[in-house]
């Protein structure tokens, strides 16, 4: 029963009026900054960062989480309502999020988003305040091998993000790869592909790939007929989900939370997988697998939550390891180290107030989220109402800002302009870019743990199948290789 | 333009040429072996597969047909991809306030609405906005102004 | 659209009433800028983050710290090269400033020409450690499994050209051993593997090794720096068995090209004053790091010898980025 006694010392620190102050403060303006568009996560937490230096270590780290979950949440938002993902992990919720924005069910969207988010918070919480220690373990196991092979898995997953041609989706996926390898190979140090121009050192950015394909190029292509409204019908037909909503949604909650409660430990990608694997699995369990895309509420439910699940449990390898899984995460482990804090295995030990304060907040963040969340949808989705010719200027200029801070560099900003043309493009072509976004996010760590791990078995292939996690990813790779392909023969067969 | 091929032919065909442009790029890397890869490997490998895909797209474009071309919205595409590319421009020698005047008027431009006193005054007011935000508010530090760099 | 631009510049024009103009001798008449070319939170952050405060206190102007990332420092680097020389904007500058030299064909700017010194701030040292199931206790036992096996151990370190791997060059180098680098994206993946046992030696810096080893799940061999660290004062350095052994990331300050001597002086008295007080070193230190001032001549001198030492090595090790 230490782990009640320990959740009561979490609790008696972040309950205190301060702490529940930091954290509704983080949550109110990482919800804020996050809805902003182009600001997603990263950005935000960055910007922030200087804010929590005059706090205590606690109270800095509790607000900071609260900005992190409000800032995801706020780069779910914009990608439901403008089709604009705001970090990697919400590439998925453009796809049905944003159909449903355009059929007058943003509202739908939203809440069943924070509510899901809610649910996989909460459960992701008592799941790490239970299990931690033991939890972290699990990243250990995962060497080079296991992570090609999980690697291998998501980009054949990527496939299934696809609506229209397979060919096209996995050409897509291949252009994509093509574009992570831009930049300096870690193995080698060697520059890639850079034709010179010394930003492209660090590779494409993320962010103005994302935003150019899909906010960007939706710009342009609304700017094609004289539009008057955000939403095509202009108007909304309801605000809260109905009791069909719901029930499509709770299973897919389900599943998308554990899958992201699991993968969200894994350091170096495995939370921003969370997501895309939770869509994938609810397209292949529907019965009308078609809906997806065209707004299924599934499809909003299953990633949102699993990203808010992967969100939490990406905390462990930091708070139990010291090693930080993601970008965010490496910002708070630079937060911690300000504060006087080295984040480690000690930390649990030598610091069981800020270890626990840290995780009882999460609970507490995620219900504020919530109670600040749902009354701001009815304010969302009266954005939509705004005459475009005055929105689509705002979100140019906040894109554009956005994509300037991530390096205060003026590069990014041109990468956008090259990104937005071809997601123009793409779209005038029916090619999609999901399955691209996907494979860029996933090529750099496949190809360097590919070679990574040959140098590890000295030049021997049979490491992928000789350890048995990898080789379990790799018969699931297979499992959903012949899911894919055997229903495309058979339509063949059948014609 | 209604021809067989549509646009699977025209994406095979620029798939195949950035193929080929990364191919090229990628020339002078070392190769090494499948099991020792030098820096070389992957991105021939995926430039290979790469082409591989672009000629089956064009084959399939032109024995089955594929999807007729759409025409293209040339000014908006030009306009907004030249307000964007204005801010990047403007805002480190000229200002946040100047970049993100540039950027209206030109995105705005873009459109076809008019109202010139409306585009202003969203112009001025989103100006205010950002600088209030980005610079007072999150501490950013672009030059704002022209002068007093 | 051409009259919109002539009205987007009027208006800004006429907005505001143009500002003081800076003079050299009224040093600091405005906001100082240190653009910090690497992302917020890493150890440069931390030590640029942790003299702002106090520097404006102190200068009674306040000064913003710029992440100014990408491209391994570089792109930053360049931005503060290209700043008016008026004291007004500096720059962080690490140890892969003097690598970069010997590791690229062409830099944006020279290394040494197109820099004022101002001073080293902080370093971070670095350590050999070993899973604690390999057998080796020493690092002579080390050495002798590596002479026995040529080419079969792995090594990881932080990545390709930084200070840990510069280290593990001349460690094998001085020692005539052959061990495959095995580099990472920064510190955090190689403990990932190096504590999960994937990879069993990894050459890091103490800042994050240093947690593992007291919980026992890394093993110390031999710190990098010329004295033992004060945090493993049990564990020998490189430098008992190789002479002048010395590899740490520094963290250091510098300017424009054309700044002043007399502004160059007044900031390096500045940060001596914030960077000498106890606080200071208890800041840096709880991130791993030490208070290493230097003047800006011994900065030069510092900055010559090293890219020296490391062009050098470049050439000796063959490290070609390939």
């Amino acid at each position: 029963m230490e782990v009640f006694a320990n959740f009561g010392l979490g609790l008696a620190v972040a309950g205190t009026a301060e702490n529940l102050f930091y954290c509704f403060l983080g949550a109110l303006i990482g919800t804020l900054v996050g809805v902003l568009p182009g600001l997603g996560p990263v950005a935000t937490v960055a910007m922030l960062l200087p804010v929590t230096f005059h706090l205590p270590a606690i109270s800095a780290l509790i607000m900071l989480a609260g900005i992190y979950y409000g800032a995801q949440y706020g780069a779910s938002t914009t990608a439901i309502l403008v089709n604009l993902p705001g970090e990697n992990s919400s590439v998925v919720t453009c796809l049905d999020g944003y159909q449903m924005a355009r059929q007058g069910r943003a509202g739908p969207a939203l809440a069943v988003a924070a509510l899901g988010s809610l649910f996989a918070g909460i459960a992701a919480t008592f799941f790490i305040a239970l299990f931690a220690p033991p939890l972290a373990e699990i990243a250990l196991m995962f060497g080079p091998a296991e992570y090609f092979s999980l690697m291998l898995l998501g980009l054949v997953a990527a496939v299934v993000l696809a609506q229209g041609s397979l060919l096209k989706a996995l050409a897509m996926i291949v252009l994509g790869l093509l574009l992570s390898l831009v930049g300096v190979d870690v193995n080698s140090g060697v520059a890639r592909m850079t034709v010179g121009l010394v930003p492209l050192n660090d590779g494409i950015g993320f962010v103005p790939l994302a935003m150019g394909l899909f906010a960007v190029a939706e710009v342009i292509r609304n700017l094609e007929r004289p539009e008057h409204r955000l939403l095509p019908q202009g108007r909304i037909t309801h605000l809260w989900p109905s009791w069909d909503d719901f029930r499509r949604s709770a299973p897919a909650v389900l599943r998308g939370t554990s899958l992201g409660t699991v993968l969200g430990l894994l350091p170096g990608g495995g939370a921003m997988l969370s997501s895309f694997a939770a869509y994938t699995l609810e397209k292949k369990l529907s019965r009308e697998p078609s809906r997806f895309g065209q707004g299924a509420v599934e499809g909003v439910a299953a990633p949102e939550s699993a990203n808010n699940a992967g969100a939490q449990t990406s905390f462990i390898p930091l708070l139990t390891l010291g090693i930080p899984a993601n970008a965010v995460i490496a910002l708070m482990a630079g937060a911690m180290m300000i504060h006087g804090v080295q984040p480690g295995p000690q930390v649990m030990t030598s610091n069981p107030d800020l270890f626990w304060g840290v995780i009882a907040s999460m609970l507490i963040g995620n219900c504020m989220l919530v109670v600040i969340n749902l009354p701001l949808i009815g304010l969302w989705v009266r954005l939509l109402h705004v005459p475009y010719r005055l929105f689509y200027p705002f979100l140019l200029a906040i894109c554009c800002i956005g994509v300037y801070s991530l390096n205060n560099s003026t590069f990014d900003v041109f990468v956008l302009v090259a990104f937005g043309a071809l997601g123009y493009a793409f779209l005038k072509w029916g090619c999609e870019p999901a399955p691209l976004l996907l494979a860029f996010v996933l090529g750099p760590l496949m190809e360097e743990n590919v070679r990574r791990a040959l140098v590890f078995s000295r030049g021997d292939a049979s490491t992928f199948v000789a350890r048995p996690i990898s080789l379990g990813l790799l018969l699931l790779t297979l499992v959903l290789v012949l899911a894919i392909v055997l229903p495309a023969v058979r339509r063949a067969r059948a014609n | 333009m209604r021809w067989r091929g549509g646009t699977d032919v025209i994406v095979g065909a620029l798939l195949i040429a950035v193929a080929a442009a990364g191919y090229w790029l990628a020339a002078d890397l070392r190769i090494g072996t499948a099991m020792r890869m030098g820096p070389g490997y992957f991105p021939r490998l995926v430039c290979w597969v790469l082409a591989g895909f672009g000629l089956l797209l064009a084959a399939r474009g032109l024995l089955a047909g594929g999807p007729p071309l759409e025409t293209w919205a040339v000014r908006p595409l030009l306009l907004v991809s030249a307000a964007i590319a204005a801010f990047g421009l403007l805002l480190e020698r000229l200002g946040l306030v100047v970049a993100v005047l540039a950027l209206v008027a030109l995105s705005r431009a873009g459109g076809r609405e008019g109202r010139p006193v409306e585009a202003a005054l969203l112009a001025i007011g989103l100006a205010v906005f950002c600088v209030s935000l980005f610079v007072w508010l999150l501490g950013m530090t672009p030059p704002v102004w022209p002068w007093r760099r | 659209m051409w009259k919109w631009l002539a009205f987007a510049v009027f208006v800004s024009a006429a907005g505001a009433v143009s500002g003081p103009v800076a003079a050299a001798d009224a040093w600091p008449s405005k906001p100082i800028k240190i653009i910090v070319p690497f992302p917020p939170g890493g150890a440069a952050d931390l030590t640029g983050r942790h003299l702002q405060q106090p520097l404006s206190e102190l200068l009674g102007q306040s000064v913003v710290i710029e992440n100014k990332t990408g491209g391994g420092g570089i792109v930053g680097t360049e931005a503060m090269v290209r700043s008016a020389p008026d004291g007004h904007t500096i720059g962080m500058i690490v140890s892969t400033h003097a690598a970069n030299v010997s590791l690229h064909q062409s830099l944006p700017y020279d290394s040494v020409k197109d820099i004022k010194p101002i001073t080293v701030v902080t370093r971070s040292p670095n350590v050999l450690s070993v899973h604690p199931s390999e057998p080796y206790k020493t690092l002579a036992e080390l050495v002798a499994a590596a002479k026995a096996k040529p080419g079969q151990l792995v090594l990881a370190t932080s990545g390709n050209g930084t200070a840990q791997h510069f280290a593990a060059e001349h460690w094998k180098l001085s020692t005539g051993i052959d061990m495959v680098h095995v580099p990472y994206r920064g510190a955090g993946p190689a403990l990932n593997d190096l504590v999960g046992g994937q990879v069993k030696i990894g050459l890091l810096n103490v800042a994050s090794s240093f947690p593992h080893i007291q919980g026992g799940r890394l093993r110390p061999l031999a710190v990098t720096s010329l004295k033992r660290n004060p945090a493993l004062p049990d564990v020998p350095t490189f430098s008992e068995s190789i002479p002048d052994f010395d590899f740490a990331e520094w963290f250091a300050l510098a300017a424009p090209r054309d700044t002043p001597d007399e502004i160059v002086e007044k900031i390096y008295a500045a940060v001596k004053k914030v960077a000498g007080t106890p606080e200071f070193a208890a800041k840096v230190g709880a991130a791993g790091m030490v208070v290493d001032l230097q003047t800006p001549a011994e900065f030069h001198g510092f900055l010559v010898t090293q890219i020296d030492k490391l062009g050098q090595l470049v050439k000796r090790a063959n490290i070609k980025l390939d």
